[in-house]
């Protein structure tokens, strides 16, 4: 098959060039004490935990807290490194972020302040990547760089999520112009902390499983027939529910939601409400609705509606917990009466 | 015998559909995943999956669709595969309907399709705009259903370092890192899917891509000796948003619903957009190429954007931008077939484009180009369902799917394309792979220890040298330079001058890791390792795809060379003497490179040869013409 036509001559273009890096070598070097290994960051106390997100107050307002004024007066005076390009400074206006940091789940939090310049319609991630690259502190104190996920920086694959200013939401989407300043960056609550602003969510995974959030295939081949048919008014209430993207927004925001708790969360009682709607889905429905029937299922929605207030694409998730409340009653009385049908 | 350990790598949509097919073949898939599956990049792909349905009564057709795919990769895919991707496509659509995906239906109920580009026939299904956020997570919930079932094991948070094979070249397992302990450990298994997808961050930050689209994974297998096929055939799409951190895809789909593309005829001229009237407005595209008008195949898009706002200095406001408007399509209508696409442009431009235009420019989103790939075919010219080699790269047991192979799309991949390509050769590369461990002799117990404890030794001390160089390189830093001088160089125009110093510059930038400065010695949770070790990764594909741009002298699909442009003579069409004399001269070119590109690696930079294309269905007769 292969066919080694073009002569030499046209080929040769690959420049001489010496051999690639020797990784190996350098292994026997005589390890200097790196200088990011220095501790020197000031540990102000942990923030107080937000239990209950609460919308009356303006939900991007942040309190300014005892710590926030500690950290400032600790601050090193005396000339800071300079870690911007002049050029840099000049084009765009400086923001201030406000991080909270956390080594590893077993080290104690801590707060950081940051400047960082700021381009128009900047948001808060675009100044996190920004930052990653120059990791100094207002102070001039050259720190590891933050700890963040992203991903698709659209909106669509659901990785930024943190507290902004307090609230839960989409790093990538939250615009700069539209923030109180100094920003506050915490990570998302109610998960297991992994580093700085990254959590661990396989929690929200096992809730999937839990309420089995799948429909029933026999295999994944093919069967030669089309599927069932679906109005356009049905299928513009179900898509809603089919753009989750499993951020943790609105477990973050809701005060039944826990690490330490058994309530699956609004996300995935809307998965459940999506599944049982849809044609081939409805066999299995009895099963999800028995899932969410018993401990940390819906009865555990203390319908305080914080869900709804946070999700970044705006799904209903208040009306599919509703229709899931009249679905499990009516469960309720057909297992009473012992019906057969699903 | 049943049940071996297969691994699969990327939890996209093909490395979803590879693992389902391996799962229900009764084998113990392992999966891994640089995050959890359902943030991968194939959430991210908005407008459409192609699949001849017929909906809407325009007589389509397999085989118009067969033909459309090859013409408008200008006939650089081996056809048989090209074929067997679109005789599935319909069983495909439907397979997701049972799912459960929420595709988007007719007044009827039916599934409502299309119009996309390089096409004319409404063949394109959709949910909404977030087409591939649904069919990712309808095979994200069966995957977790299998998982249930403890038929799938997964490894989020594991990155692919590097695969470990047995003295005779058989790939045997991987070696990987946990991303937060930093771990490095062999895993076995008796093959290797590798469905890492594209390599837009290149570009990087002119892409439309996710930052996992790093080709990294492709990188180092291409380093261990897989061959890398067509790299410098890739695509950039046509319509992407302004913005400095991300170039934000706006589908293909705009155009399809009606989207028209425009400048003001006069040069920076100073009215908005809606001030201009109709007569001061060129229309390029639907001048061009009357017949297609806005739905052009998106290379001759891009071009034409960069020929306006380049050549011609018709820019909005002088600059790399264009409109791209919707103003005049029915709000209700736009609102409930483009919706979550609005939604996204309101968002990060804070402009809402049912009033003004929306402003775009081409950006770096798909590679054609990808691991070499084999295929079977029988007597009629047909792919092999079921055989072994489909999909299989030139290290035996290691498969690859997905964008990160080079198999359907030619020269130029049209738009709603990808999510079937995607899908179909996840589909069946599960099925290939299950086929190849049906038929092997001996497992990876045979092996010793030996090769995967020297692999993971080898990686360690790369991990030793990445945290301890005490140089001054800033791997982001890096990143950044390597984008702009691929978008500059390597980029929509191409010459055979800037080529050459981008190559020397590309290896430059290699040697410039000795001299790394990490500035983060953390041993948990360090982010700035693993990406350090991409950036490094994607240095050496990027020579790939330059040293393949610079030999290839023509231009074919998204690879243009104005030094060797062939344009069809203006105002002439088949049957006129000047066309059939343009005809002549494009076909005398398809005798010098309707071909392969194949790279292999060696230390001093890639190696590249050709191998021939097959073109058994539709023979490379008619040059592409969409005017």
């Amino acid at each position: 098959m292969t066919e080694k036509t073009p002569p030499d001559d046209e080929l040769n273009l690959n420049k001489p060039v010496a051999p690639p890096p020797e990784l190996v070598d350098h292994l026997d070097d005589e390890q200097r004490e790196p200088e990011w290994l220095t501790e020197a960051t000031e540990r102000p106390p942990e923030t107080p935990h937000i239990d209950h997100y609460d919308d009356e107050d303006d939900p991007d307002r942040w309190q300014e807290s005892e710590d926030t004024a500690e950290l400032a007066a600790n601050e090193d005076e005396s000339a800071p490194e300079h870690p911007w390009s002049q050029a840099e400074h000049d084009a765009a206006e400086v923001v201030q972020l406000k991080i909270r940091r956390q080594d590893d789940p077993f080290s104690t939090p801590y707060w950081q302040l940051f400047d960082i310049p700021s381009h128009e319609r900047d948001n808060v991630l675009s100044l996190l990547r920004t930052l990653r690259e120059h990791p100094i502190t207002g102070s001039g104190e050259r720190v590891d760089p933050v700890a963040f996920e992203h991903q698709c920086m659209e909106e669509v694959c659901g990785s930024c999520a943190m507290l902004i200013n307090g609230r839960p939401r989409m790093a990538c989407s939250a615009l700069i112009a539209d923030l109180e300043q100094p920003i506050v960056l915490e990570p998302l609550p109610k998960f297991p902390l992994v580093r700085d602003l990254m959590v661990d969510r396989s929690r929200l995974f096992e809730h999937l499983k839990r309420v089995q959030a799948w429909i029933h295939v026999d295999g994944a081949w093919d069967i030669h027939q089309p599927g069932l048919r679906i109005a356009q008014q049905q299928w513009a209430r179900d898509y809603l529910y089919s753009r989750c993207m499993h951020c943790g927004c609105c477990m973050a925001a809701c005060p039944q939601y826990d690490e330490h708790l058994d309530f699956v969360g609004p996300a995935t009682l809307a998965q459940v409400r999506l599944m049982n709607a849809h044609p081939n889905g409805r066999a299995t429905r009895s099963t999800r609705l028995h899932a969410i029937m018993g401990d940390g299922g819906l009865s555990d929605c203390g319908n305080a509606q914080n869900c709804v207030k946070v999700c970044p694409k705006e799904i209903p998730l208040t009306t599919a917990i509703g229709e899931l409340g009249r679905a499990t009653t009516v469960q309720l009385i057909k297992d009473f009466f012992g019906s057969s049908e699903p | 015998m049943k049940g071996r350990e297969v691994i699969v790598v990327g939890g996209g949509i093909s490395g979803l559909w590879a693992a389902l097919r391996l799962a229900e073949s009764g084998h113990r898939v392992l999966l891994f995943s640089l995050f959890e599956v359902m943030r991968s990049h194939s959430a991210s792909a908005q407008g459409g999956i192609n699949a001849v349905l017929d909906i809407k009564g325009q007589r389509d057709s397999i085989f118009q669709h067969v033909q459309d795919t090859i013409k408008g990769g200008a006939y650089l895919a081996n056809q048989p595969p090209v074929k067997a991707l679109c005789e599935a496509a319909p069983g495909l659509l439907h397979t997701f309907e049972r799912m459960g995906v929420m595709f988007s239906r007719t007044a009827e109920g039916l599934l409502d399709q299309r119009l996309f580009s390089g096409v004319r026939h409404q063949r394109t299904c959709f949910a909404g705009t977030s087409t591939g956020q649904q069919l990712l997570y309808s095979l994200d919930q069966q995957v977790r259903r299998l998982e249930a079932e403890k038929r799938i094991e997964k490894y989020e948070w594991w990155e692919f370092l590097a695969i470990v094979k047995s003295p005779q070249g058989r790939c045997c397992g991987i070696v990987a890192m946990n991303l937060r302990s930093l771990e490095v450990r062999p895993f076995r298994a008796d093959a290797v899917v590798l469905a890492t997808g594209g390599i837009g961050q290149l570009y990087a930050p002119h892409t439309t891509c996710s930052t996992s689209a790093t080709g990294a994974a492709a990188s180092r297998v291409y380093q261990q000796g897989a061959q890398f096929a067509n790299a410098e055939f890739f695509q950039f799409h046509p319509s992407a948003m302004l913005g400095h951190d991300k170039t934000r895809l706006m589908s293909e789909a705009v155009r399809g619903e009606g989207g028209r593309v425009w400048v003001p005829r006069q040069a920076r001229d100073r009215r908005t957009a809606s001030a201009i009237p109709e007569s001061d407005r060129f229309y390029f595209l639907e001048e061009w190429y009357p017949r297609y008008g806005n739905n052009v195949p998106r290379d001759l898009a891009a071009r034409a954007i960069w020929k306006v706002t380049r050549m011609l200095g018709l820019g909005v406001g002088g600059g790399d931008r264009v409109y791209l408007d919707i103003t005049h399509l029915d709000a209700t209508m736009v609102e409930q077939r483009l919706g979550s696409l609005l939604t996204l442009y309101r968002k990060f431009s804070g402009i809402d484009p049912l009033s003004q235009p929306m402003e775009i420019f081409p950006a770096a989103h798909y590679s054609m180009g990808g691991l070499w790939i084999d295929y079977e075919k029988d007597a009629s010219g047909s792919l092999v369902m079921g055989s072994p080699r489909n999909h299989a790269t030139n290290i035996p047991g290691l498969y690859a799917c997905g964008e990160c192979d080079y198999a359907y799309h030619g020269a130029n991949r049209l738009g709603a394309n990808s999510l079937l390509s995607a899908a179909f050769s996840g589909r069946i590369t599960g099925e290939a792979a299950a086929a190849y461990l049906s038929g092997l002799m001996q497992g990876h117990e045979s092996l010793g220890d030996q090769p995967f404890e020297a692999e993971v030794r080898y990686q360690n001390q790369i991990n030793h040298h990445f945290i301890h160089a005490g140089g001054d390189q800033n791997p982001y830093r890096m990143h950044r330079e390597l984008g702009e001088l691929m978008t500059t160089n390597v980029g929509v125009v191409r010459d055979n001058g800037p080529l050459d110093s981008s190559i020397v510059q590309l290896y430059d930038l290699e040697q410039r890791f000795a001299r790394l400065h990490l500035a983060e010695g953390h041993p948990w949770a360090n982010q700035t390792l693993a990406y350090a070790r991409q950036v490094l990764d994607m240095v050496k594909l990027a020579q790939v795809v330059a040293v393949s741009a610079r030999n290839r002298d023509e231009c074919r699909g998204a690879h243009y060379k104005p030094a060797f442009d062939l344009e069809p003579p203006p105002h002439a069409y088949p049957g006129d003497a000047a066309y059939d004399s343009y005809r002549k001269r494009w076909q005398t070119n398809n005798t010098r490179w309707l071909k392969t590109t194949i790279a292999e690696y060696h230390p001093e930079g890639p190696r590249i040869h050709y191998e021939p294309v097959d073109t058994s269905m539709v023979a490379p007769s008619e040059p592409r013409d969409y005017r």
